[in-house]
């Protein structure tokens, strides 16, 4: 029970007169093919308070994500948080992500993570709910290159996992 | 005079011979199907309304442009300790309209919290596989909240009048049909229970804070409100789902509003009793804020505001107000208020900037609000029209940011040990200035939000860029280390995410805010955009400046439709601007364009093998003609030593023509281009735009050159331009400073520049 409270306990409550006309919260994922490597690529860019404030609240409050200036278990944190709300199957493989590291950007941070071993597929599972335990009306857009064709996908809390086809 | 001559009969000869060669050929195709005219280029006809003597095509106010008014008093008693406000008004309806009304509609907007509310049943919902007993019990189990406008009396004069509700609107049925020109004053009461609007994430209500037991209340949307009848929508009836946010006309306000004696309010209006709901203290400080033009004021302290958190004041006080030519009222009150003002000069007038706040905003409001109220009614002014008003206030709330006629609430609040990043401090400036700026649009030009939200959301968000941008010129200190403020829309680049994305989740600009996917980028973030790119790219920022001030000005304190702003651009800046607003606009298209292909070309008077059979085609003899020649690079034809030369070295022909025709004097004024090019511009991406293209010459020297948009107008997938030039080229970039939301620039530059893969290169950053 404990990790359900962990991974619910922070909802905030659904109302449907909510007022968001004015913020909103977006991450976007680059996720490239790489054929000669056998390797995903793959680029998130979220919003530095939002990430802090997700890894505050669901590990460790000591957390805090200002350039040259971290505090706390930030990397193994960042990797857990991923490898939760990140999970890419292809070929009826669970892939395992490696996540290499981050850098910031103004006001976003932008995580670099690898997947090693990615055999050719024509079918991708994505599922990305980053975020979507702080905020109700999290988007996250997600492209997906493979031998130069992008498609994208728009997932979110109430639908946050879409399977991608491409042609070989 | 030969040559010439030669020259020119070849040319129309071959033309006539293309034409007929072309007929030819067409008639051997099977029969094809005509078409509508679907250029890009075309006119909006079909799109816009048409002009009358309400709106003219010049989108300015039209001969029997009127508007109605409704004038509100008002007592209003907020009961603190049961959370729940009472309301009495008057409300008198000016019928400027040349028909007469047989009722009248109002706007119950509250009633969307009524526990039987459609709006609460608009979304679609789930049987989530696992949930918390929190989430189970606040979807399945717990009452929605209890609240709505419980409507007591409707009355003329004591006697009562036919109503009809119909959830956020109801029809009054007048006794007599209401006469052009003639008014109608009749009153309503009513009380309703005040929501928390942190939990329910809305914009009115409550925060309470249980560490001390206060409330501070930010109510809005809390009276009866007149709905708009104009020419374009008749009444503007449609219902409050949530999103669509407020149709309302004008009207002069006075308002008696009674809380407890120990609170602290600001409201829409000038306050009619300060020296009877002010201490001496906070008059002899308000007196010091008039003079005080640098700095803010402190007229309650934070000392004193946590000491009247104690208070609990079983007393009451009422704060009277009045307003004229506002569209709306709000207010905002609480034990807990700090409060510092500071006065400013705009542009000769005086008005004064006002924040309230809990001791909970501090340190980071006390040190930025005011003065971003400050810098965004002189930034606003500046683009539209002198702020009308005496005073702009901005309250602090938890999560909200929302903007009514001279006050408005904001977000942003340190964390319990007073920190805050970076995030919080400019998500809280960006907010004060979006919502300060909403007193320009649509507070004063008056839009119908209901029907469209980028009226006044995209207006205001481009502006909202460039106040940013002179809030981080004028407080330099506030934004170090960075060199300008790190505005979050605006920039091309930033819209790029969203116009590439998937088109099931994109909706046109010209979309009713209930219906689109993402509200933020389709209202906010493309509109502001477009604007941006509109005035950097495609008109230059004196003709749209002086355009945009027209619109403002034209509509102020009035009502404009799309229209309206569309034809007022261009009728101001003679700029046609159809397909600009066609592509951005009407449609989800977005840009790319790229460079497709180039080829070099030498000049020569020897005979072509190609020109040759060219010549041939046509029935000519390479003789009969003194042809100049062009060779392609690499070509059959092709010779190393024309590299490099002059076509008038190359080609002695053109040498003599030209000594024949042109003076010395002449000659030393014409170009030398030595190096000529062919190259092919494609446009992968549905929106024509002006093409921007960066040439690099082998001395290291580049160029910037902006062909007109109209060049794609007879074929919108690509366009090739013929260039001589003096240098050899060595490069070619389209949209060099990504000015245009180019969604691939993987194909802007040629050669192809590998773009430079983020990933690998932050990959090597580690092995380093």
């Amino acid at each position: 029970m404990k990790k359900i409270f962990i991974l619910f306990g922070l909802f905030f409550i659904l109302t449907s007169s909510k007022v968001t006309a004015h913020e909103y919260y977006l991450s976007v994922t680059e996720i490239n093919y790489k054929a000669e490597s056998q390797s995903l690529q793959i680029v998130t860019r979220v919003f530095v308070d939002d990430f802090e404030e997700v890894l505050r609240k669901r590990f460790n409050d000591d957390i805090r994500l200002v350039k040259d200036n971290e505090e706390g278990p930030v990397r193994k944190m960042i990797e857990r948080y991923l490898g939760q709300k990140l999970q890419l199957e292809s070929n009826g493989k669970m892939h395992q992500l490696k996540y290499l590291g981050k850098e910031y950007d103004n006001d976003q941070v932008i995580l670099y993570i690898e997947v090693g071993e990615v055999l050719p597929f024509t079918e991708i599972s994505i599922a990305n709910s980053i975020l979507t335990d702080l905020f109700d009306d999290q988007k996250n857009v997600i492209h997906v290159k493979v031998n130069g064709v992008t498609k994208s996908l728009l997932l979110q809390r109430d639908q946050d996992k879409k399977i991608l086809r491409f042609k070989n | 005079m030969k040559k010439i001559k030669f020259f020119l009969s070849a040319f129309l000869m071959l033309f006539f011979v293309g034409l007929f060669a072309q007929e030819e050929q067409q008639q051997t195709e099977e029969r094809q199907e005509g078409h509508t005219n679907q250029n890009k280029f075309r006119q909006l006809y079909d799109e816009f309304s048409t002009p009358n003597q309400y709106r003219t095509g010049a989108g300015a106010p039209g001969e029997a442009y009127y508007q109605n008014q409704a004038d509100y008093k008002m007592d209003i008693v907020l009961d603190d300790k049961n959370t729940k406000l009472t309301g009495k008004e008057t409300i008198t309806y000016h019928n400027n309209s040349p028909n007469k009304l047989e009722y009248l509609w109002v706007q119950l907007d509250q009633n969307i919290r009524a526990k039987n509310s459609p709006a609460q049943e608009k979304n679609p919902s789930r049987m989530n596989p696992v949930t918390t007993p929190e989430r189970f019990t606040d979807q399945f189990l717990k009452e929605s909240f209890d609240g709505g406008f419980n409507i007591e009396k409707i009355h003329k004069n004591g006697k009562p009048l036919n109503y009809t509700i119909n959830q956020t609107m109801m029809r009054i049925d007048l006794p007599e049909p209401l006469a052009a020109g003639e008014s109608y004053a009749f009153s309503i009461e009513w009380w309703y229970k005040i929501n928390n609007h942190v939990t329910d994430r809305a914009r009115s209500g409550y925060e309470h804070f249980p560490e001390d037991g206060n409330n501070v209340y930010v109510i809005a949307q809390f009276f009866p409100r007149m709905a708009v009848y104009n020419d374009v929508e008749g009444w503007q009836n449609m219902q409050f789902w949530g999103n669509g946010e407020f149709a309302l006309p004008f009207g002069d306000y006075e308002v008696n509003i009674t809380v407890p004696a120990d609170h602290i309010m600001e409201a829409t209006g000038e306050l009619q009793n300060r020296k009877q709901v002010y201490t001496k203290d906070m008059l002899k400080r308000y007196e010091n804020a008039k003079k005080s033009f640098d700095k803010p004021v402190i007229i309650v302290s934070q000392e004193e505001a946590e000491e009247a958190e104690k208070g609990f004041s079983n007393k009451t006080k009422t704060w009277k107000y009045k307003a004229s030519m506002v569209r709306d009222f709000a207010f905002s009150t609480s034990r807990k208020f700090v409060v510092d003002m500071m006065n400013t000069d705009v542009q000769g007038k005086e008005v004064m900037a006002i924040s309230l706040y809990p001791k909970e905003g501090n340190p980071l409001w006390e040190k930025y609000s005011t003065r971003a109220v400050a810098t965004t009614l002189e930034s606003y002014s500046d683009q539209t029209f002198q702020y009308p008003y005496h005073k702009a206030v901005s309250v602090h709330a938890k999560n909200q940011g929302m903007e009514y006629p001279m006050i408005c609430w904001n977000y942003g609040r340190p964390d319990e040990n007073g920190e805050y990043s970076d995030r919080v401090k400019y998500g809280m400036i960006s907010v004060i200035i979006h919502e300060v700026g909403h007193n320009f649009f649509p507070m004063i030009v008056n839009s119908d939000e209901r029907q469209w939200g980028w009226m006044d959301e995209g207006l205001n968000t481009f502006s909202q860029f460039l106040a940013e941008q002179e809030f981080g010129r004028k407080y330099p200190e506030a934004i170090a280390p960075l060199d300008k403020y790190p505005s979050r829309r605006g920039i091309p680049s930033k819209i790029v995410p969203y116009m590439k994305g998937d088109q099931q989740f994109i909706a046109p600009i010209m979309s009713n805010p209930e219906q689109v996917i993402q509200l933020g980028n389709n209202a906010y973030g493309k509109p502001a955009t477009a604007l941006n790119i509109l005035r950097e790219t495609v008109m230059g920022k004196d003709l749209f400046d002086h355009a945009y001030k027209t619109y403002a000005h034209r509509w102020m304190f009035k009502h404009p439709t799309p229209e309206d702003f569309f034809r007022t651009m261009e009728d101001a800046s003679g700029v046609d601007l159809d397909w600009f607003w066609r592509a951005w606009f009407y449609t989800t298209d977005n840009v790319d364009i790229g460079v497709k292909s180039i080829k070099k070309y030498y000049i020569t008077d020897k005979t072509t093998k190609e020109g040759a059979e060219f010549l041939e085609r046509y029935g000519a003899k390479p003789e009969d003609i003194d042809g100049i020649y062009v060779v392609e690079k690499g070509s059959e034809d092709f010779e190393e030593t024309m590299k490099g030369k002059d076509p008038l070295e190359n080609a002695s022909t053109l040498n003599e023509y030209v000594m024949d025709n042109f003076s010395e004097e002449d000659r030393a004024g014409m170009k030398n281009p030595k190096y000529f090019y062919e190259i092919t511009f494609e446009k992968p991406g549905g929106i024509p735009m002006p093409l921007i293209v960066e040439y690099t010459y082998a001395d290291g020297t580049s160029e910037k050159v902006t062909y007109p948009v109209q060049l794609w107008r007879k074929n919108d997938a690509e366009v090739t331009k013929a260039i001589a030039s003096e240098k050899e080229i060595t490069s070619v970039v389209v949209d060099p400073d990504l000015e245009t939301a180019d969604v691939d620039v993987t194909n802007n530059s040629w050669p192809q520049e590998k773009s430079p893969d983020k990933f690998e290169e932050f990959k090597e950053s580690l092995d380093n």
